[in-house]
Order: structure tokens, then sequence, then C-alpha cells
């Protein structure tokens, strides 16, 4: 990670790039104009894994409020409009196939978009990293929104489960569905319960990607095999 | 007084160009507002929750006739106007509120072909505004009862060869390899399979890529080849009786079938049931 990365809730922020909060986006600025945007990655919390996004074409200018690109998550479809009036120079086509690297802080390679801004004066309605943190830090964890390196496919609230019985609906849900995907449990924490579930990884053959424990809960992240 | 029927589907264009209409009520229905509805909507719709409004949040059934006249007039609804439904999840609950006002003998009511995706996709503006709705006057007068079908009646037509049964899920639940996906867990059946005799048509044979339905030459191509046909009292099911609501829409008010019937209990019950049979 490079200087200046704050990392709150797991999620990942740069101090040397402007934001749109309200939006989840972010701007990398060069030589006084926008040169790359993309995607927070408190989107993961937000929107849900992105399945799909319908980007624009090279050469469109979008007009202050326009609409950037549509975006199809788990948890929520919609259009991402543009806070300022911008030129696309060149879509990151990459991204296309596997959208949800957009939404894991990857600012060198998950941008969208490169443009050019239409208005230079209209860059100073972005927001600075040191404007928004403490905001983003109360949303984040007042709204319980957290980041993984991994976007997890599903989620298994067991808040309120006995860990046995955790580990039983886990085993049942983890059958149902295809080798590759990622579970996020998240149950309360009692001491033991990790080494339960590394026992539980063990005989299954399933990856724990993640274990943290936040506001007394315990966040697990698992992936099939 | 006009109460014609209206047409079962209407454009977005339509919308677009009705949504502020005096007799017209544009309503989001959705399984998850907080995603959808409370992120923006089109101008002037009202909400309708499928979990809190459309069912009975006691026993499992639909909203009750006196909790359904409540709702049309806490909505703005009243016996004469037009209601225009659409919503999140290519319209899945919409179309389960569309079999209810039908059920309940709303004349005029149309789905808006595309839902909640389509409006989007075509970049049409959304608000976040809550519409005040005027207190109107509504009375139920008569229950369709013949549009729904509960368990000992799906049971006693089991076997009958001018019935046919539709099972819309997806082939991996109609064969049993899936009982529900892990998302609804409160969705789960203890045996997987299908009812004894059903044919597998996923409910979204009927739909476009764009989500819009397909034409009824299509629609009537599709069902005709696999058996279901016009002549038959057919029963449609699936999990919980929203996908399901979709094919009995296609059949019903697409290809007018005289005789269609949504079996809303479903998997979820047939499969939890003691002692019902099962086919895999």
């Amino acid at each position: 990670m490079s200087a200046g990365a704050n990392v709150i809730q797991g999620c990942k922020y740069r101090e040397d790039l402007l934001y749109s909060y309200e939006r989840n986006l972010w701007f990398e600025v060069r030589d006084g104009s926008i040169s790359r945007l993309g995607l927070l990655p408190i989107t993961q919390a937000l929107f849900g894994k992105i399945r799909r996004i319908k980007l624009k074409g090279e050469g469109t200018v979008i007009e202050p409020e326009g609409v950037l690109f549509m975006i199809e998550g788990r948890k929520f479809l919609g259009n991402v409009h543009s806070p300022i009036g911008l030129r696309i120079l060149r879509v990151n086509e990459g991204v296309s196939d596997n959208p949800h690297r957009l939404q894991i802080g990857d600012y060198e390679d998950g941008w969208i978009y490169e443009a050019e801004v239409l208005d230079r004066g209209s860059i100073s309605s972005l927001q600075k990293w040191d404007e928004i943190s403490d905001r983003v830090a109360e949303d984040s964890k007042r709204r319980g929104l957290m980041c993984f390196d991994h976007v997890p496919d599903h989620v298994y609230a067991a808040i309120g489960v006995d860990c046995a019985q955790v580990l039983m609906v886990l085993s049942d849900m983890i059958n149902s569905i295809p080798p590759g995907e990622v579970v996020h449990v998240v149950a309360e924490y009692s001491p033991g319960s990790d080494e339960q579930l590394r026992q539980w990884s063990e005989f299954t053959g399933n990856v724990v990607l993640d274990f943290r424990i936040e506001q007394k809960l315990a966040h697990v992240l698992i992936k099939k095999t | 007084m006009s109460t014609e029927e209206s047409p079962p589907l209407v454009t977005t264009d339509w919308v677009w160009n009705n949504r502020k209409a005096d007799n017209v009520r544009v309503v989001e229905v959705d399984y998850e507002p907080t995603a959808a509805y409370h992120q923006g909507h089109i101008e002037g719709a009202t909400l309708i929750d499928w979990k809190r409004d459309i069912n009975d949040e006691l026993e499992r059934d639909i909203v009750s006739k006196e909790g359904f006249e409540k709702l049309m007039e806490r909505n703005g609804i009243s016996n004469e106007t037009w209601v225009v439904l659409y919503g999140d999840f290519n319209n899945w609950f919409a179309s389960f509120a569309f079999w209810v006002f039908k059920l309940y003998d709303h004349k005029r009511v149309s789905l808006m072909d595309g839902g909640r995706r389509k409006w989007i996709e075509e970049e049409r503006p959304l608000v976040k505004d809550v519409p005040s709705n005027k207190q109107t006057r509504y009375k139920v007068t008569r229950v369709n009862y013949e549009y729904r079908i509960l368990l000992p009646d799906v049971r006693s037509r089991l076997g009958s060869t001018n019935v046919c049964l539709v099972d819309v899920r997806s082939p991996d639940e109609y064969a049993g390899k899936i009982l529900a996906p892990p998302e609804y867990p409160t969705e789960h059946a203890q045996r997987g399979g299908h009812i004894p005799g059903a044919v597998n048509v996923p409910w979204a044979k009927a739909i476009n890529e764009d989500g819009t339905f397909k034409s009824v030459e299509e629609l009537r191509r599709l069902y005709e080849s696999l058996g279901i046909t016009p002549d038959k009292e057919v029963i449609t099911y699936c999990r919980i009786g929203e996908r399901s609501s979709v094919t009995w829409f296609v059949l019903k008010y697409l290809l007018k079938y005289p005789k269609v019937r949504n079996y809303d209990g479903s998997w979820s019950e047939w499969g939890n049931v003691v002692g019902l049979p099962i086919e895999r």
C-alpha cells in the first residue's frame, strides 16, 4: 500500500485523490484536470458484489448530473451520476469482465474511465480526503460498512445463532453454491470459535480468507473450494 | 364511471407520458425497498412493500380483503384508478401484486413492461420525494378465487389429464439439486424435487434480454410446444408464488388462457408437508 493510505473498516482510501462521497466515486487529478475515476470500495457493502457494469463509449460527453455508467450489484441496480461534466477519453475495458475488481480499492488497475473535465473550475466541488475522512469513519462505524480483499458473493448473518449451528447452516450454504464463491459470515464472537472454524475448514477443505473482529462481531470470509 | 379493463402491459414511454394523469397511479412494488424505491423511483410513484403490504404478517397468506381495501385507500387508489405496477427483480413482486389486484377484482391494472430495470437502462429520471396521497375510498365487491389454488385442490388434481402443472423454477430446483438459494434461508424446504407430472418452464423463458415480455407469437409457441394449452386447467408454482405469478400473468393476460391458477403455497409448502408425493 502506498504512503498516504487510510484504511477504515477494511476500506482503503488515498489521501492524494478527490472524492464525491455521496456518489461513491474517486477522482485522480493530474495537471489541474481529472485523469481517472473509479468506484469506492465501500460499494462492496452498499451495492453488494457487482455482477455487471454498462459503460459509456470513448468520446462520450457527460454533462454534470449525467449518467456515468449503470451498475448491477447483488443489492442494487442503478445509474451512477457524475457530479461534474466530463469527456471520456479511455474506457478500462478489462473491468467489464470482472466488475468486482472495481470494488476492492485497487486505485492502480481498478479505474473505470480516463477522462477530461469540461470545466476546470468544477473540480473544486469535489472533496479532499481530509474533508470527508471523519464522516466516512463515522458512517462506516454506524452502518457497519466493511470492505474485504475478496468481494463476498453471499452474506450469512448469524447473530444470535449458536456456534455449532452456524457451522451446520454454513455447510448447507456452501453445498448450494458453485466453487470459487465467497460467503461472508457475521456472528457473535466467542473465544474458541476461531479454533472451531479452523477445524471445520480443515475438515471440509473450504478456505478461510479473512477473520476479523469488529465491535464484538466476528466477520469471516470463506471461499468454497 | 369507467371501469373498462386496462391493457395488461404498458410501455415505459406510456408511463413517462401518463404518470401524472389524474386517473393513473404508478406504484412501485419491491422485495427490497431500501435498495430500490428509497434510492429513487418514478416521479409520483407510491410504494407497495411486498412483505409488509400484500402479505399477512402473522399467518402465511396474502393480505386480507379488508387489508387490501386499507392499502388501496392509503395509497390514493379508488376502484376506478388505473394502477400501473412496476418493480425490482424483473417485476417479480409487481407481478405478484398484479395477481393480488386481480384476485380482489381490480379492473384497471397494468404492468410496466421491463420494470424498474428498463426504466433505469433508459436513463429516465428517478426522484426520492415520496408523494402525498389523497385519502380515497375503496371497496372490494368480488374475489376471484379461481385465480388461486390451495394445496388440497392441487393434490386432488394429481394425475388428471386435463390439468397441467407448470413449475417455473430453475432446472436445478425442479430436479431437486438445490432447495433454495443461500440468500433465502426462510424459503427452504425439507425435500427437493417437483410436484408429480409438473412441466419445467423457467419463468425467464417468457422474458427478453431487456426485461420485457416476448411477443405473443413467441410465447404461444413456447408453452404450446410443451403441452401447456388453453384447453387445460393450468396451475403455476415456484418457491413462494412470486415467479409463478409472472407465468400466471403471461398465460392468463398475454395468451388469454381461460383457466390459469397460481399455487402460491408453491414448493416452500409442498416440499415441507409430510406425506406428499414428489418426483425428481
